[in-house]
């Protein structure tokens, strides 16, 4: 087929090239922590793509069985496409396990094999996986073609980099002569993933308007919302 | 008949065009045909995907990787030491990846390169090696198991998998040291460092080894090879692990962050 | 790659680090090779024959998804009375912006799966957020293919008594909201939108305010706007698709001086 490809010389800047990229960054921020008998995950609500907001209530939190929630950030086509993928294959575990549901532990693996499947091509996605397991929390992180990593506490998506050091010092007390022995409960999980958020509104573009909490112990998962810079 | 009936008999736009239809299908074949991944929808993956990336506006997409990690045979069998940094870009992804991966309990791989490759194909080994036991009534050797991921791994060359691991380990009543990489490479040797620190431990590596070394001076002399290469670096750090690997099984030597490696080294220094 | 004092080293294993750097990831790596068509083999461009932007507002009752009756090819403004916003069924109404001849395709294939909707005669109809999965489905898996629908949609209607209002993009980005622009919209019509919409539901005469207004503003700014537009109004008394025109008034223009 004939294309301005075939004519070098007419592609200069004022002639229009379309080229299609099938990435698109939409930003959002996500947080997790695990504590003992609980795990706690966060959202922002914000949807954008360079300098526009398209809408400012989008959770980015998927409820996958009543202890374990997933947070995905990134591409959102691909997190979109990949977490109904990953919905309905729980859905096929309860349905074909006498109504069993999956464990979290389990959901972390096929996770990780169904991000790597598309090693070639990936899901331009952050992913945190956050839920409890036999009682106790725990947290998964993942990059793009799935690596997962087990963590007591993780930040991923576009303002990864600003919320981790944070919580490494809050929470994992990294490189501290003398360590402050502050309990981890649920409350404070919450406070510092809220204060986290409301850092990253502070100076990340593509974080902002809210965020979604999703608190998961025993009794199942709760769900709170607490509202962010809208700028 | 119902209108509907008749329908069904008319040509559709798209019955005629299938490319609506889902490609979830091939994207995650691997959850059946474990060694079977999706292909790309463009051809030469290796400079293609990267081209794809460097499109983007603003979109940069790190995996995980860089590392040392070595291993090395004496007369007391095989130590392996490893750092556990990962690094996506300039940012330090995690300073705690387990990158000594328990096949059974019998061998051990190391993994360098991409984490994500080498996670999964040391995953789909475990299962093969498993597989082997089940259908022979005996441990498979090492020579076999690193035959088995060296077939895999070469029907994946050049299309931009990362990976350099070390497989160590009891075979035939004797232990065994393995190189393997993304190449196609498959090696037997005493000595072993891999991954972009890896000059710097060959560096300690090679002027304290020997084969006469007892079992306390081989970790000792990993453990330091490692903790050297943590130090000049900058994609190597975290903890530093050492795995002590004999004809009858493995065990895990020390974990150690190499903060406090590199304080207790100063103080012996000032002795 | 690092240079190591102006000594290269090649790397370990291919793709592997050499001696004292980062590994070699692909994407970290390129050589542009600009020769090669992109990913190897050769696409249909792009859009060719377009709509611009689609406004749509969601009210307290309904939707109204409203768009210009202009299909543009490059500068030429080609088609002057299209029709970019439809009433799909009862239940639905789209508007489209982008490549017109990949519209027309989907559309084609809509109709199919409304006319089959109503011929099975089960008293179940299409509501908008069926069609709007389905689209998200169908323009992700085109892109997933690397042969994009280079298309923009909006769709609105009511999901049993809620009003619903969605956006797809050519990727099968998809979101939903109480205001939506496509194109040139989401920088003219929006902020517009947001003023009134943030403070809480909108009447219908406000919504329909709103989008005279933002008709108004895109056709004065937008170099491919008309004045000539349509607009679907969807609620629970049902649809109705109607033509209106932009007020014109260059009064203004002669009181501008200076340049």
């Amino acid at each position: 087929m004939l294309g301005i490809n075939q004519f070098p010389e007419y592609q200069v800047p004022g002639a229009v090239q379309h080229q299609f990229n099938p990435y698109e960054n939409n930003g959002g921020s996500i947080v997790a922590i695990a504590g003992d008998n609980f795990a706690v995950i966060g959202a922002d609500t914000r949807l954008s793509a360079g300098y526009n907001i398209f809408t400012r209530n989008h959770s980015k939190l998927f409820q996958l069985t009543s202890s374990a929630v997933l947070a995905s950030c990134g591409n959102w086509c691909d997190s979109d496409t990949l977490t109904s993928i990953l919905q309905t294959r729980v859905r096929q575990y309860s349905d074909t396990h006498e109504n069993k549901e999956i464990s979290l532990n389990a959901i972390a693996q096929l996770l990780s094999t169904m991000m790597y499947g598309r090693r070639f091509f990936p899901y331009y996605v952050s992913n945190i996986l956050a839920g409890i397991y036999e009682g106790k929390g725990y947290v998964y992180s993942y990059d793009p073609i799935g690596h997962c990593e087990r963590h007591t506490y993780r930040a991923g998506g576009s303002s990864s980099a600003l919320l981790q050091p944070i919580l490494d010092n809050q929470i994992g007390l990294k490189n501290m002569e003398e360590k402050p022995t502050i309990p981890l409960t649920v409350d404070r999980a919450v406070k510092l993933v809220t204060d986290t958020f409301i850092s990253a509104a502070e100076r990340d573009i593509y974080t902002g308007d809210g965020v979604k909490i999703s608190i998961i112990t025993e009794n199942g998962v709760e769900e709170r919302q607490i509202p962010l810079r809208k700028d | 008949m119902a209108l509907n009936d008749i329908l069904k008999h008319m040509p559709s736009v798209g019955d005629m065009l299938s490319d609506y239809k889902s490609t979830e299908e091939m994207d995650f074949i691997n959850l059946s045909q474990n060694k079977v991944l999706s292909a790309p929808p463009y051809s030469n993956p290796v400079e293609n995907l990267a081209k794809l990336h460097e499109n983007n506006d603003n979109i940069k997409i790190n995996f995980d990787h860089g590392t040392t990690t070595l291993g090395f045979i004496y007369q007391g069998g095989v130590v392996l030491a490893v750092d556990s940094r990962a690094t996506g870009g300039q940012y330090i992804g995690s300073q705690s990846v387990r990158k000594v991966v328990e096949i059974n309990d019998l061998l051990l791989g190391t993994l360098a390169g991409g984490a994500a490759d080498c996670t999964y194909w040391y995953r789909v080994l475990t299962s093969e090696c498993r597989l082997y036991e089940l259908r022979n009534k005996k441990k498979i050797s090492l020579a076999a198991a690193t035959k088995i991921m060296n077939n895999i791994i070469y029907s994946y060359k050049n299309s931009g998998l990362s990976m350099g691991m070390i497989l160590a380990g009891g075979d035939m009543n004797q232990v065994s040291l393995y190189y393997l990489d993304s190449d196609g490479t498959r090696t037997m040797g005493k000595v072993f460092s891999v991954g972009s620190g890896s000059i710097f431990a060959y560096g300690v590596l090679d002027s304290g080894y020997k084969w006469e070394l007892t079992d306390e001076q081989a970790y000792e002399l990993g453990r330091r090879s490692i903790y050297h290469a943590t130090h000049r670096d900058a994609y190597s750090g975290g903890t530093v692990r050492v795995y002590h690997v004999k004809k009858d099984g493995w065990n895990l030597i020390s974990e150690e962050d190499c903060l406090d490696l590199h304080r207790r080294y100063e103080a012996e220094k000032k002795k | 790659m690092m240079s190591n004092n102006g000594v290269n080293f090649a790397p370990f294993w291919h793709n592997g680090p050499a001696p004292g750097s980062f590994y070699n990831f692909p994407q970290n790596n390129i050589k542009s090779n600009s020769a090669i068509d992109e990913y190897g083999f050769q696409r249909n461009g792009g859009p060719i024959t377009t709509g611009t932007s689609i406004v749509g507002v969601k009210y307290d009752k309904g939707v109204i998804i409203a768009g210009d009756k202009l299909v543009s090819y490059g500068n030429l403004a080609r088609y002057h009375n299209v029709d970019r916003v439809f009433k799909i069924n009862e239940n639905i109404i789209l508007g489209m912006s982008g490549d017109y001849a990949d519209f027309q395709f989907i559309k084609q294939y809509i109709d199919e799966i409304i006319l089959s909707d109503f011929s099975a005669d089960d008293r179940i109809v299409l509501k908008p957020k069926d069609l709007y999965t389905w689209l998200t489905r169908v323009l992700y898996n085109r892109r997933s293919r690397f042969n994009p629908l280079w298309l923009d949609m909006v769709v609105g209607g009511m999901q049993g008594e809620e009003p619903f209002l969605g956006h797809i993009n050519i990727r099968g980005r998809s979101y939903t909201n109480d205001v939506i622009s496509t194109g040139y919209g989401t920088h003219l019509a929006l902020p517009l939108l947001r003023e009134y919409s943030e403070k809480g539901p909108l009447n219908e005469e406000t919504a329909q305010q709103l989008i005279q207004k933002s008709m108004e503003v895109l056709f004065y700014r937008d170099c491919r706007g008309y004045p000539k537009y349509s607009q679907a109004n969807i609620n629970a008394n049902g649809v109705t698709v109607s033509d209106h025109e932009v007020k014109q008034n260059w009064d203004l223009a002669l009181s501008i001086k200076g340049y």
